[in-house]
């Protein structure tokens, strides 16, 4: 199995290597996490979430409640490695937020809000393909790759997102091929 | 709620001597005791988990997402302490599988056992796709000299799919093709836009490839009291419309309906208790699973239907003077010949077209490839022998897909993600796997559970002729995605591990010679006459098609056979 082979090659590179080049904090990612940060930093999260997925015409991740969604999850579901870079990561931005633009994070503008995590999404896209699924299996998954991966999770399949910002239909009883309605927002369930 | 071993005739089970016992109440077991009990049979099914009611004990069936707290991704409690079958489950439907704790096996190679131990078994859960069997497969083993030969021709069975056919009711269209036999079918479910132009494409630019709706027991009308189908696409929660086929809403209610049925549940099979004077099985020891007591049953015929793996298990596990292997078993064949289908390969594109093209409701089906590799001399391969099936999908990306393609976030971000995506073609094969006898199921020698019987240790390797159909497996299915039109066809082969597949075969082979095979043209243990095996261990090679239809044909057949030997008195 090539991707196997891959990882193993992976691997033989060295924790060193690989912390230089990516910035992740290999000696970091196996400690034992502080899950307790998660509930200092529940606003943060919800704020982050927030610019994520934004109200418009439709409910935003904060009223759908999305952050403590965020939160649970990275607890219950991710792996040791992940939820490390999770927390490092919302210490990192919160400390970026203020060394860039001498502010909290909820207290930036929407652009600022935009800047701050369009300079986290691009750490996050370091490795991509192959590389991407070998970082995944071994350093867990970068900040803002859980943020977003949550984020959406948890507001398409909140009562919020699934009604409102999508098409909801629990007993559908048919399946026809229909036109798609200008403006048509796509079933809410697959 | 009083005490679920009543359940059904709503009486203390003081009986102890019925005419017929069933053993597991899955979706060949329950087909037995719909027969048994229809034929007049005071039959006793025996379930080694706990009460299934339809609809009743449905208990996930109507939540909407939000009110499943992981959203229905597993936690990492589930994957530490269901290692194998939360690749199976999900969030809604876990309850319908075993704890892997509660139930080890040993995996001397890696074979994911995915199990369901309840009332209906894995009928809850299955994928619900009905294909026929055809000589194409019931030949190969004999013409290729691979294994042994199927002692039973498609003519023999062709009677009884048609049987099981108007009962389950099975949505599909005729089609025409020798392989793939048309059977009885209620209206088929609608292609959409993109497997339509699929279906024209590949029809014309690959001559003789065949594009068919999937034949599914999803009832498209009202059938037997159940159904029709909502197009809710949850089944493996439970259906509470009685939309797809399983044991708890279909042949269990019609078996209980008779008056002749006894259910026990939580009765684990220990052993068949073999009568060495007779010649003839005189019942069964269960321990009850809850207090773990035993009990011994008594029946003229017995019906073994506890899963490929399970039933094997059981035949090892019943030793006697007369049978030190196993029951039945002086072959050597019991437990051997393992097989499970090799699939998780395949390709993927997106098409680009149908803008202004949807969909309404959720189909829980797909459109079916038939194979079209070895049919005859103008199809044969050099590299492998035998063939694969693709299963299919059109659609168009939803936030799952789309989430993970588009970079960003904000305004922008959440408008695409609400707004269908692009047309998108996933297609999957289902390819055969041989009889090997290397292949195994044994009993461990020293490890038991926590009732005291021997873990199942299982062998399994996939072979040099699967990996050979795997690279055409994936290189057919681009090839079809490309003469389609298709943009960023990709191809796929990940790990498929034994038993993934969930279609495990083989354990207890029907075959002519006694010698090496363990069951007769009849489901017949050659050297038992009133044991019956008709779950999964009977088959004699595996085919491509999903083998649950052939399960239920041969185990009316079986159930018809028994009877009349019964009255003829042959089986006491």
């Amino acid at each position: 199995m090539e991707r196997k082979k891959f990882i193993r090659r992976f691997l033989a590179l060295g924790g060193g290597a690989i912390a230089v080049v990516s910035g992740v904090k290999v000696y970091q990612v196996f400690k034992s996490p502080d899950l307790s940060f998660l509930k200092n930093a529940q606003p943060l999260i919800d704020e982050l979430a927030e610019t994520i997925i934004p109200a418009t015409d439709t409910p935003g991740a904060k009223e759908a409640g999305v952050g403590e969604f965020i939160s649970f999850m990275v607890r219950e579901s991710c792996s040791q490695a992940t939820q490390n870079r999770f927390i490092d990561g919302l210490r990192d931005l919160a400390a970026y937020s203020i060394l860039e633009y001498k502010k909290p994070y909820h207290k930036c503008s929407p652009s600022e809000k935009k800047a701050i995590l369009t300079h986290f999404e691009k750490k996050s896209f370091f490795y991509k393909g192959i590389v991407a699924k070998a970082e995944h299996k071994l350093l867990g998954d970068p900040f803002f790759t859980t943020l977003k991966k949550y984020t959406v999770l948890g507001y398409c399949s909140s009562k919020l997102g699934a009604t409102r910002a999508f098409s909801y239909d629990p007993v559908p009883g048919e399946y026809v091929n229909t036109s798609l309605e200008p403006g048509q927002k796509a079933w809410a369930t697959q | 709620m009083g005490d679920p071993k009543q359940h059904i005739n709503g009486k203390a089970i003081t009986q102890h001597t019925y005419e017929a016992i069933v053993i597991g109440s899955g979706i060949s077991g329950g087909w037995a005791a719909k027969e048994l009990c229809e034929k007049g049979l005071k039959t006793l099914l025996l379930e080694r988990g706990r009460n299934v009611e339809h609809v009743r004990d449905y208990s996930t069936a109507m939540l909407p997402p939000w009110e499943l707290p992981h959203r229905l991704e597993n936690s990492n409690k589930d994957r530490l302490e269901n290692p194998v079958q939360s690749f199976a489950y999900n969030e809604a439907n876990k309850h319908f599988f075993v704890s892997d704790k509660e139930h080890p096996y040993v995996q001397e190679s890696p074979f994911h056992w995915i199990r369901g131990y309840q009332v209906g078994g894995r009928s809850l859960t299955w994928g619900r796709q009905c294909y026929r069997l055809s000589d194409l497969d019931f030949e190969a083993n004999a013409k290729e000299g691979i294994g042994i030969d199927w002692p039973i021709r498609y003519n023999d069975i062709a009677p009884w799919y048609e049987y099981v056919e108007k009962f389950v009711g099975i949505s599909g269209k005729a089609e025409g093709l020798p392989h793939l036999p048309d059977g009885f079918f209620l209206p088929p479910m609608e292609m959409n836009c993109v497997e339509e132009h699929f279906k024209e494409k590949v029809e014309q630019g690959i001559p003789g490839r065949r594009i068919i709706m999937g034949r599914t027991a999803n009832l498209t009308r009202g059938w037997e009291n159940r159904g029709p189908c909502q197009y809710r696409n949850l089944c493996n929660r439970g259906c509470p419309f009685g939309g797809y086929f399983s044991s708890n809403s279909a042949t269990i209610p019609v078996a209980a309906a008779t008056g002749n049925l006894t259910l026990r549940p939580f009765s684990i099979v220990l052993e068949i208790l073999y009568d060495k004077d007779r010649k003839k099985a005189k019942g069964v020891k269960i321990i009850d699973a809850e207090t773990h007591q035993t009990y011994e049953y008594y029946a003229d015929i017995i019906f073994l239907n506890a899963s490929t793996i399970g039933s094997a298990q059981i035949l090892l596990n019943s030793v006697s003077t007369a049978f030190p292997q196993g029951l039945g078993n002086s072959s050597g064949q019991v437990g051997h010949n393992l097989m499970d289908h090799h699939f998780r390969v395949g390709a993927k594109g997106m098409y680009d077209g149908f803008k202004d093209k949807y969909y309404k409701g959720r189909r829980p089906n797909g459109i079916y490839i038939p194979r079209f590799r070895n049919l005859d001399e103008a199809t044969r391969r050099t590299d492998y022998v035998r063939g694969f099936g693709y299963q299919a999908d059109g659609e168009r990306e939803t936030w799952p897909d789309t989430s993970k393609r588009l970079p960003g976030f904000g305004e922008e971000f959440k408008k695409q993600l609400t707004t269908p995506g692009n047309w998108t073609m996933w297609m999957g094969a289902w390819g055969e796997t041989l009889p090997y006898y290397e292949n195994k199921v044994t009993l461990d020698p020293t490890k038991k559970d926590k009732w005291g019987i021997p873990l199942a240790s299982i062998h399994f390797r996939f072979g040099d002729n699967e990996k050979a159909m795997r690279k055409d497996m994936k290189s057919s299915a681009m090839e079809m995605l490309d003469v389609a039109g298709f943009k960023k066809v990709e191809g796929f082969d990940y790990d498929s591990v034994g038993g993934d597949c969930v279609h495990e075969m083989g354990t207890a082979r029907m075959g002519h010679d006694p010698k090496t095979s363990v069951l007769n043209k009849w489901n017949q243990m050659h050297e038992v006459k009133n044991v019956f095996i008709t779950d999964g261990s009977c088959m004699t090679s595996s085919a491509c098609q999903n083998p649950s239809l052939t399960y239920m044909a041969l185990t009316a057949r079986a159930c018809d056979y028994a009877v009349s030997e019964l009255k003829k008195g042959n089986l006491t």
